[in-house]
């Protein structure tokens, strides 16, 4: 071409106009979509616009409605009981707003989530920690500093959070792998609200650890749980909030797509799409092809394989799965590339991280993998992805360079399943190199979680052999265990592991 | 949009379904091939929207919304499909010449029209789904930032941005064609 097309208004129409004349005359058969579309759906259901738009009285009516069936469910419920999920908002309350029934197979019961106080959370913690590690609760309390209690930080010896009028036998740690809780020690001081906290098989200086998630975002009655179309339409869209969803989970049959370069560790749409719907829905079609859900949340790939209760497969060959109903914890986060994402600046997504079970289920899955399985280093290496959220109990050594001068990340510390020094040196200089297999692990995990950590005449630590309690951790290649990618990062997420105990 | 109409679509009324959708499945084609630039593509777009928008209508409660409303089925349905696929076509354009030389804006001869378009045409095929959907939304429907917003349920601030970006993303991605 003698002259570069100029980009105009007029010849971006112009392309756009030739491209969709192309298409021959769409024959429209309306028996023929009628007979296809499958059952539908029953009546609509306010969403939040409607909800600004409800009179003051008609509002106050709603409330005094609200607070009559939470404290009559509150009254009648009993301790474990599964109880119906509480929806979104006032106008959900209100005469006419029982959910649409679009699928064919009707909607079993929910289990409920209860909010404990925070004297019953602490007796869920002493009582539960060893039997149900993974599981989710709710509580609504308030987090303390307590710097008297003292424990082991990443940096050494420091003081604990407390959750206030819970008893005392465990500490509450922020989480690195699934929330805003820093990859160190710091956490919250003092903290009021309802928090999402999970059990654990970690124990330091005799004290139990509970992990805080995060925040859980609520609806305005207090729900604590959501919709999906709550969610779909934007309610609780704060990046970082945490929201447990009253939804199905299911995904469609893998599909060819080619591998992203960057190899993310959190996939939308290849080789799965994951979904999280309102109703009942089954992606996979009679003739075998796969149609998405008209309103859900996308998920990523991944989601149904880790998080669905007891997933099955589904269709006469197979390739599709059984929709599963429970209550998932969702995290509003910008991680995560696919095909047409945008690894730089991805647009927050809902991310599944969490299943809500119920409290009183001793022998039922937990909402984590059990922490029951000791693992090697090898097999956390071969399929990093494939441990879930959670505590995973790895033998291993556990090393660490001398602290080095540098910018940011100043030593490496490593789980590697045969002894392994990473420092090297002549007494002049040095150098650090990597094993042949092992799990990089945060900074000053040695120090904090080995044995009579110590360091020879040069300063090098000396390999430790231990049982130790690790965690995946989706973080960024061009951050120092961020959460968020730094300004020019390239790199993407990657997968981390965090030190969190010892074990004995 | 007659209320009126909408509402005994919902109802069950196949006949006034079949009166609401009717006039308007052109346009739900031109804006799905555009997006989507394959015909087969579209064509499964536009049969999921129409089933969706049957099956889902008795939940819209505001009729005079009907028409973002139906706009937005569409564009998810093409956005699935573009998700869905992840893979790379080989498609042989059709070159009108005649045609082209008509609606280009274009100092240079009718085969050099052509070929400008084609190349912005590979350019806009290089888009990701939500920058190929706000500029078929508002250059080839001719919608404005409002309509736009309120069909992808944004704020118009947003949807201003977006576009603005879809266009810089389109002005890079023609850079490599030249």
């Amino acid at each position: 071409m003698s002259e570069p097309v100029e980009l105009t208004d007029g010849a971006i129409r112009s392309m756009l106009s030739a491209r969709a004349d192309r298409a021959e005359r769409y024959r429209f058969d309306p028996l023929a979509i009628v007979a296809a579309a499958g059952p539908r759906a029953s009546r609509y259901r306010p969403d939040a616009s409607v909800i600004g738009r409800v009179s003051i009285a008609a509002t106050g009516i709603a409330a005094a409605l609200i607070v009559a069936i939470l404290v009559g469910s509150s009254l009648l419920a009993k301790p474990g009981v599964s109880q119906a999920p509480i929806g979104s908002g006032p106008a959900v309350s209100t005469a006419g707003s029982e959910r649409p029934t679009a699928s064919p197979t009707p909607t079993p019961p929910a289990v409920g989530i209860d909010v404990l106080s925070a004297a019953e959370a602490g007796e869920l913690i002493r009582s539960r920690s060893a039997s149900r590690p993974g599981l989710l609760f709710v509580v609504k309390g308030r987090l303390v500093a307590a710097e008297t209690v003292v424990t082991h930080c990443a940096s050494g010896p420091c003081g604990s959070t407390l959750l206030a009028d819970a008893g005392d036998g465990f500490v509450v740690r922020p989480v690195g792998d699934v929330g805003p809780g820093p990859w160190s020690e710091s956490g919250p001081g003092h903290l009021s609200g309802t928090f999402v906290l999970r059990l654990s098989a970690a124990v330091d200086n005799h004290l139990r650890i509970v992990d805080f998630i995060g925040v859980l975002t609520t609806p305005p009655n207090g729900g604590p749980t959501w919709f999906v179309q709550d969610l779909i339409d934007g309610a609780a869209h704060v990046d970082g909030a945490y929201a447990a969803v009253d939804g199905w989970l299911v995904r469609d049959p893998p599909h060819p797509c080619a591998s992203d370069p960057r190899n993310p560790a959190v996939v939308y749409g290849c080789p799965t799409n994951d979904y999280l719907t309102e109703d009942r829905y089954q992606p996979l079609q009679a003739d075998g092809s796969a149609v998405g859900p008209f309103a859900s949340i996308f998920l990523s790939t991944g989601s149904y394989d880790r998080w669905a209760r007891d997933p099955a497969p589904a269709g006469p060959d197979g390739r599709g799965v059984e929709p599963r109903h429970a209550i998932y914890l969702l995290w509003l986060t910008s991680d995560g590339c696919g095909p047409y994402a945008d690894c730089l600046m991805p647009p927050p997504r809902w991310r599944i991280v969490g299943r809500f079970d119920p409290l009183t289920d001793p022998n039922g899955p937990s909402g984590s993998p059990s922490a029951a399985v000791v693992h090697t280093v090898a097999e956390l290496v071969a399929d990093p992805t494939s441990f879930g959220n959670g505590d995973i109990e790895v033998d291993g050594w556990l090393v660490a360079t001398p602290p080095l001068k540098c910018i940011g990340s100043c030593e490496a510390d490593w789980i590697t399943d045969v002894a392994f020094q990473p420092w090297t040196s002549d007494g002049q200089t040095g150098s650090t190199r990597e094993p042949d297999v092992g799990i990089r692990v945060q900074d000053g995990a040695y120090a904090a979680f080995a044995d009579r950590p110590t360091g020879d005449a040069s300063g090098t630590p000396e390999p430790r052999y231990g049982r130790y309690v690790v965690r995946e951790s989706a973080g960024w290649t061009c951050t120092d265990g961020g959460r968020t990618p730094s300004p020019g990062c390239l790199g993407g997420p990657t997968v981390r592991w965090e030190v969190v105990a010892r074990l004995p | 949009m007659d209320p009126a109409l909408i509402r005994r679509a919902q109802t069950g009324d196949v006949d006034a379904f079949t009166a609401l959708v009717a006039g308007r499945v052109e346009a739900m084609q031109r804006t799905a091939m555009a997006i989507l630039g394959h015909e087969a593509d579209a064509r499964d777009a536009v049969a999921e929207s129409l089933a969706a928008i049957w099956r889902e209508l008795p939940r819209l409660r505001d009729p005079l919304a009907f028409d973002a409303w139906s706009t937005r089925i569409v564009v998810h349905a093409c956005r699935r499909r573009l998700r869905g696929v992840g893979r790379t076509r080989v498609r042989e354009l059709t070159i009108d010449v005649a045609e082209a030389g008509g609606t280009m804006p274009s100092a240079a001869g009718p085969a050099d029209d052509v070929a400008d378009r084609m190349a912005l045409e590979r350019a806009f095929e290089r888009l990701d789904a939500d920058a190929r959907t706000i500029l078929v939304l508002h250059h080839l429907d001719g919608r404005g930032l409002a309509e736009v917003a309120a069909v992808l349920r944004i704020p118009v601030g947003t949807a201003k941005s977006r576009l603005f970006a879809a266009r810089k993303a389109l002005e890079r991605s023609l850079e490599r064609e030249r």
